[in-house]
């Protein structure tokens, strides 16, 4: 190459200039998601701001934005103003101020401040007063609260309930906020943490993100419920999805007889494969939540009558309708791999004498295992990922109680329950907790992203394996 | 094994191989069922409605009149908005990515896109629908110049890097391997694009008095709302891309050799080529994937849901929410009193949806039919 | 027959030939295959089929145990009767027609399985349990088709792994397995190297002992080679029936002469 060119090269180039600008926005909103959701758990330094008016303010900046003004003689200018999380929902009822950079009088980073995460209430930053037992003040300062508190703290537990046990927080202007112990989940004081530290506090929270139910209206906790939920009606689902998707992939591969009913039959998988996810919500109320859930309802619990036990949203109807929802993924992936099984296996089987169905269990289906595998998976992501049609029968935005539990009879199939991708609906549409909620819905759709991801990848693995087996055997004959 | 244990055994035998059978017959049975009775049930909700005056068929207002009057019209508007925009976003850049694709790249490195792209297909829209209504449309809002000048400045970035290596080749030798071009026009798309954020700030320190919404009223006239049909179209454009990318690929990629190597041999370019013999060729293929993606846009729900606004309006104006039949549905079924005329509307709106799609899958189907009966 | 699976064949005189083929035409969809085809496959022989490609042999090869009933839309008349007995009579179960009719294919076609598996999988599903017995009968067969040697110490590898010529070996082994009457061989070397196509040969003069063979073959030389009667076709017709030997020195009629001589096919 030259310093030739012409004007098609140059198009030619444009023209993948759009594959990669596709790939950039999508890697573009990943990453955002991954930076937002991944920097919850990681403890931010407390600032103190000191204002010109006097007053001062404890808290972290989350962004900072300008505002444009015109003067007087209409000159222009842009005045920048700090977003502050301040905890302290009783005092700032939002959570967080805006402070303009032109008020800033001073700011530090003391050591001293702690941020104390109350199990309701969300958080308080301030200054360790006292240590109160009963009335009694037992410490006083920053170092002998701090050190009463890791002392009594492995007995925390058990004293909390005999004493009332509280702390005395000061805030930065000198307010003074009796926080009881029994409300208190964590201590610590982000200014003075080494990056050791402040690792174990991230992995701690974000252990405890997996593992424990949210708190707070979404603001803080985990979201165990919600994958615990979705984990339960995708099997549930799975347990019904799959049996009916291989047999009606059987039956379009390997029984069925040509004629208008394949025809009929390959038709309906094509249109079920097109029906909007929101349609299907819409059939489920109708059918599975009023038809049979009502029905049910009539037969076996009439007692219970006006008040619906099948006959409203639960996990049952959802795992149905998901169901029929990826019917035609899993109908596809076997048909694949059926399609893929060579024909002189089939052949050499019942020249041996062997029935259709022998030869499909011991020859087709070891060969077609992996493809079975393949559609699971591709369902299980996509019903992990699909959120209209629970938003029409049966997710919640928050439920106490789990669809499996210690009570008979131990699986509530009739129960509401909490799903991932509902859960970020919630949180990210009509957040009750405000937008301090915002940053939970990050790191919830992080999760749901990495899970379907991880799901879609292996699915994607073990197809082009299958595939290399494939050549490679009809490669040898 | 005296003869008749061996009958009995032959006859265990066959009944399984009936049996089973029989039992993928009924898997069959089940898909028809299935979706006769999504048809069936929606109808069963909806028939009153059409016993009812004429002017509450669609939804007008409530006939009993003790529910807020529902229209379908504007929904309808807004499902049919949001997925032009969609379009618009999508059909350009996935159709010349295809192109691209399966003209130009090496094989390789095309066996490597296939599964990213089909990643990208697995992305979940609810994802996508909270991203861009909680971080995008605000990130837009206050970028608005940026927006304007950014297919301009990428476009822009891409040839110059391209002229800029044609006339120093020295300078790119590292890119002088097949395939790892694409990695300079990486570079390349995101110069542009920081070239529209830079661009855009000076444009905002130049004619921005008071924030986008002033300007907007005082130099264009329209009001600008943070979640409106440029981002529902971005982001659902990303939604779809996937779907028009492969399903062109595909449609580009069994155009015969032997038409592009006539056409080369005549002297023809290889763009010139690709443009005049491959794409018309492989217009069945593309103008299937396109309406696959149409009717996508059109039942897709959690998008439009994060992203327009969700507030029923006629506007065509870019820069104004709208809300879809599936929102709709999404956000007021779960508090519709059952069989309530609301209840019965939405019913029906579910139903438009269903039978949209259906129509513009079928026809879809039936251009893909064609063309694949033709390059068999 | 000994084994407690062996085939329950009535004793029939030695001398009958196995199948007699009757008037049989055939057609795929509207296209004829086969026209009024008539002829005897005699007991212990090797017998030949050869033809330019299409004449319909391995159609008529299919057709003697029932494989075409996969293919859809088929028509048949006419009649083939194996021991007396019609094989598409309503009463035949077709799975034991083919454990008594056993076939190798064009393709050596072994089981995405261990080679013991391959040979294991007729007897297991009509019924044999025992895994003593089972190994008997997988050595006994491996033997039979001469490849135990090589394979001995390997046979929970996957049959994929052997040469061509060791799958097709192995695929005879399978079908002997099942102890059939009769072996149909659907050009069995056509995708082979001369080195295994001798082998396949000398296995095959050393397997017409106990079965009665019906090859397919391209390879005129083949045919001669192995074969005790050969049959012509041409255009889904029978030319020409007889003899090895004498229809290769003198034959009747002037087709096969040629195509013999290779001025035609």
């Amino acid at each position: 190459m030259g310093s030739k060119w012409s004007k098609d090269d140059a198009l030619i180039w444009l023209s993948g200039g759009g594959l990669v600008l596709c790939f950039l926005m999508v890697a573009g909103l990943v990453l955002v998601i991954a930076v937002q959701g991944l920097a919850r758990f990681w403890p931010q330094d407390l600032t103190r701001y000191v204002l010109r008016d006097g007053s001062i303010i404890l808290g972290h900046e989350t962004s900072r934005a300008g505002v444009r003004t015109i003067g007087s003689a209409g000159e222009r200018s842009v005045a920048y103003r700090l977003r502050v999380e301040t905890g302290n929902r009783e005092r700032y009822p939002q959570g967080y101020v805006w402070l303009e950079e032109a008020r800033i009088a001073g700011q530090d980073n003391p050591r001293e401040a702690v941020v104390v995460e109350q199990v309701r209430a969300g958080e308080i930053f301030g200054f360790l007063d006292s240590f109160v037992d009963d009335g009694a003040v037992v410490a006083r300062g920053y170092d002998a609260v701090r050190a009463h508190y890791q002392a009594q703290y492995p007995e925390l537990e058990r004293l909390r309930r005999q004493r009332a046990l509280s702390i005395v927080l000061s805030s930065a202007d000198g307010r003074q906020h009796t926080v009881s112990l029994a409300n208190v989940r964590h201590i610590y004081a982000p200014n003075a943490m080494t990056a050791w530290d402040r690792i174990r506090h991230y992995a701690a929270g974000a252990w405890s993100f997996l593992w424990t139910p949210p708190r707070d209206e979404n603001r803080h906790g985990g979201v165990f419920p919600a994958i615990f939920g979705t984990a339960a009606m995708v099997i549930l689902m799975s347990v019904v999805v799959m049996p009916f998707g291989i047999l009606a992939a059987l039956y379009l591969r390997e029984y069925g007889s040509p004629g208008p009913f394949l025809n009929a039959v390959r038709i309906a998988v094509n249109s079920l494969a097109g029906v909007p996810s929101i349609v299907f919500g819409v059939f489920g109320l109708g059918f599975f939540v009023y038809f049979l859930g009502g029905t049910l309802d009539r037969l076996f619990y009439p007692e219970d009558l006006p008040a619906p036990t099948f006959g409203q949203g639960g996990i049952l109807w959802c795992a149905l309708t998901l169901a029929l929802l990826t019917l035609p993924v899993v109908i596809v992936a076997v048909e694949e791999g059926l399609a893929g099984v060579p024909l002189k296996l089939r052949e050499a089987s019942h020249a041996l004498g062997a029935t259709r169905f022998e030869t499909l269990w011991r020859v087709v289906v070891p060969v077609v295992l992996p493809s079975i595998l393949t559609g699971l998976i591709l369902s299980v992501a996509r019903a992990a990922g699909t959120v209209a049609p629970l938003m029409i029968i049966g997710a919640v935005a928050f439920a106490p109680e789990l669809p499996v539990d210690g009570v008979w009879p131990f699986v509530h199939l009739e129960r509401e329950f909490m799903h991932l991708g509902y859960h970020i609906f919630d949180t990210g549409f009509r957040p009750a907790g405000g937008e301090a909620a915002l940053p939970m819905a990050y790191t919830t759709t992080l999760l749901l992203l990495v899970i379907v991801v991880v799901l879609n990848a292996a699915a994607i693995g073990l197809r082009s394996r299958l595939r290399r087996l494939y050549s490679l055997s009809a490669g040898q004959a | 094994m005296t003869e008749r244990t061996r009958h009995r055994r032959m006859d265990r035998r066959r009944l399984m191989d009936l049996l089973v059978g029989r039992l993928a017959a009924l898997g069959g049975t089940v898909l028809i069922l299935t979706i006769l009775s999504v048809f069936a049930v929606l109808l069963w909700v909806i028939y009153p409605l059409f016993l009812s005056p004429a002017e509450y068929r669609w939804g007008i207002s409530g006939p009993d009149g003790s529910e807020p009057g529902q229209s379908l019209l504007p929904l309808i508007f807004g499902t049919l908005k949001g997925a032009v925009y969609a379009l618009l976003f999508a059909v350009p850049v996935s159709v010349l990515a295809a192109l691209y694709a399966s003209q130009f790249l090496p094989r390789t490195l095309k066996e490597t896109l296939k599964p990213l792209v089909e990643i990208m297909a697995a992305v979940p829209t609810v994802v996508l629908g909270f991203i861009g209504g909680v971080w995008l449309a605000p990130y837009l809002a206050s970028h608005v110049f940026a927006l304007f000048l950014a297919p301009v400045s990428i476009s822009g970035a891409v040839v110059a890097v391209f002229v800029l290596r044609h006339r120093a080749p020295a300078l790119f030798r590292v890119f002088r391997h097949p395939g790892r071009e694409i990695w300079l026009l990486l570079v390349a798309v995101l110069a542009g694009g920081w070239l529209a954020l830079e661009c855009g700030a000076l444009l905002e320190a130049a004619y921005l008095h008071a924030g986008y919404n002033t300007w907007f009223k005082e130099s264009l006239g329209i009001t600008y709302e943070q979640r409106n049909a440029v981002v529902v179209g971005m982001v659902m454009g990303l939604a779809v891309t996937p779907i028009i990318f492969t399903i062109s690929e595909e449609a580009l990629s069994v155009v015969p050799r032997s038409f592009s190597e006539g056409s080369l041999s005549l002297g023809a370019t290889r763009w010139q080529t690709a443009v005049r013999i491959v794409l018309p060729a492989a217009g069945a293929g593309i103008l299937a994937a396109v309406l696959l993606a149409f009717s996508r846009a059109i039942g897709e729900t959690m998008i439009v849901v994060f992203v327009s606004g969700n507030v029923p309006d006629l506007d065509w104006s870019a820069f104004s929410g709208f809300m879809a039949l599936s929102a709709g549905v999404a956000l007021e079924l779960p508090n519709a009193v059952r069989d309530g005329s609301l209840f019965r509307v939405l019913f029906l709106a579910a139903f438009l949806l269903l039978v949209s799609t259906f129509a513009v899958n079928t026809v879809a189907e039936l251009v893909r039919r064609r063309l694949r009966r033709r390059y068999a | 027959m000994t084994t407690a699976h062996g085939p329950s064949t009535p004793k029939i005189v030695q001398d009958l030939p196995v199948i007699d083929i009757e008037d049989i035409s055939f057609w795929y969809g509207e296209h004829p295959a086969l026209r009024n085809v008539t002829m005897s496959i005699e007991r212990h022989g090797i017998t030949a089929y050869i033809g330019p490609s299409g004449c319909g042999k391995t159609t008529l090869l299919r057709l003697m145990n029932r494989m075409n009933d996969l293919v859809p839309r088929i028509r048949m008349t006419g009649s083939i009767r194996m021991n007396g007995e019609d094989i598409y009579g309503p009463d035949v179960d077709v799975t034991r027609l083919r454990r008594r009719v056993g076939m190798v294919f064009q393709q050596p076609n072994p089981f995405p399985k261990s080679i013991y598996e391959n040979v294991a999988y007729g007897p297991r599903i009509h019924g044999v349990k025992s895994g003593g017995f089972l190994d008997e009968i997988v050595e006994r067969c491996l033997r039979r088709a001469v490849l135990w040697e090589e394979v001995q110490d390997q046979l929970e590898e996957s049959a994929l792994e052997l040469s061509a010529g060791q799958q097709q070996r192995l695929c005879i082994a399978r079908a002997v397995a099942v102890e059939p009457e009769v072996l149909l061989m659907d050009e069995p070397c056509s995708s082979l190297d001369p080195v295994a196509t001798s082998r396949i040969e000398e296995l095959m003069l050393d397997l017409k002992e106990d079965y009665t063979i019906v090859i397919v073959t391209h390879n005129m030389q083949q045919a001669a080679r192995v074969s005790d009667f050969t049959a012509f076709m041409l255009h889904g017709e029978l030319v020409e029936t007889g003899v090895t030997d004498a229809m290769f020195t003198t034959p009747r009629d002037r087709r096969t002469e040629d195509y013999i001589t290779g001025r035609a096919g």
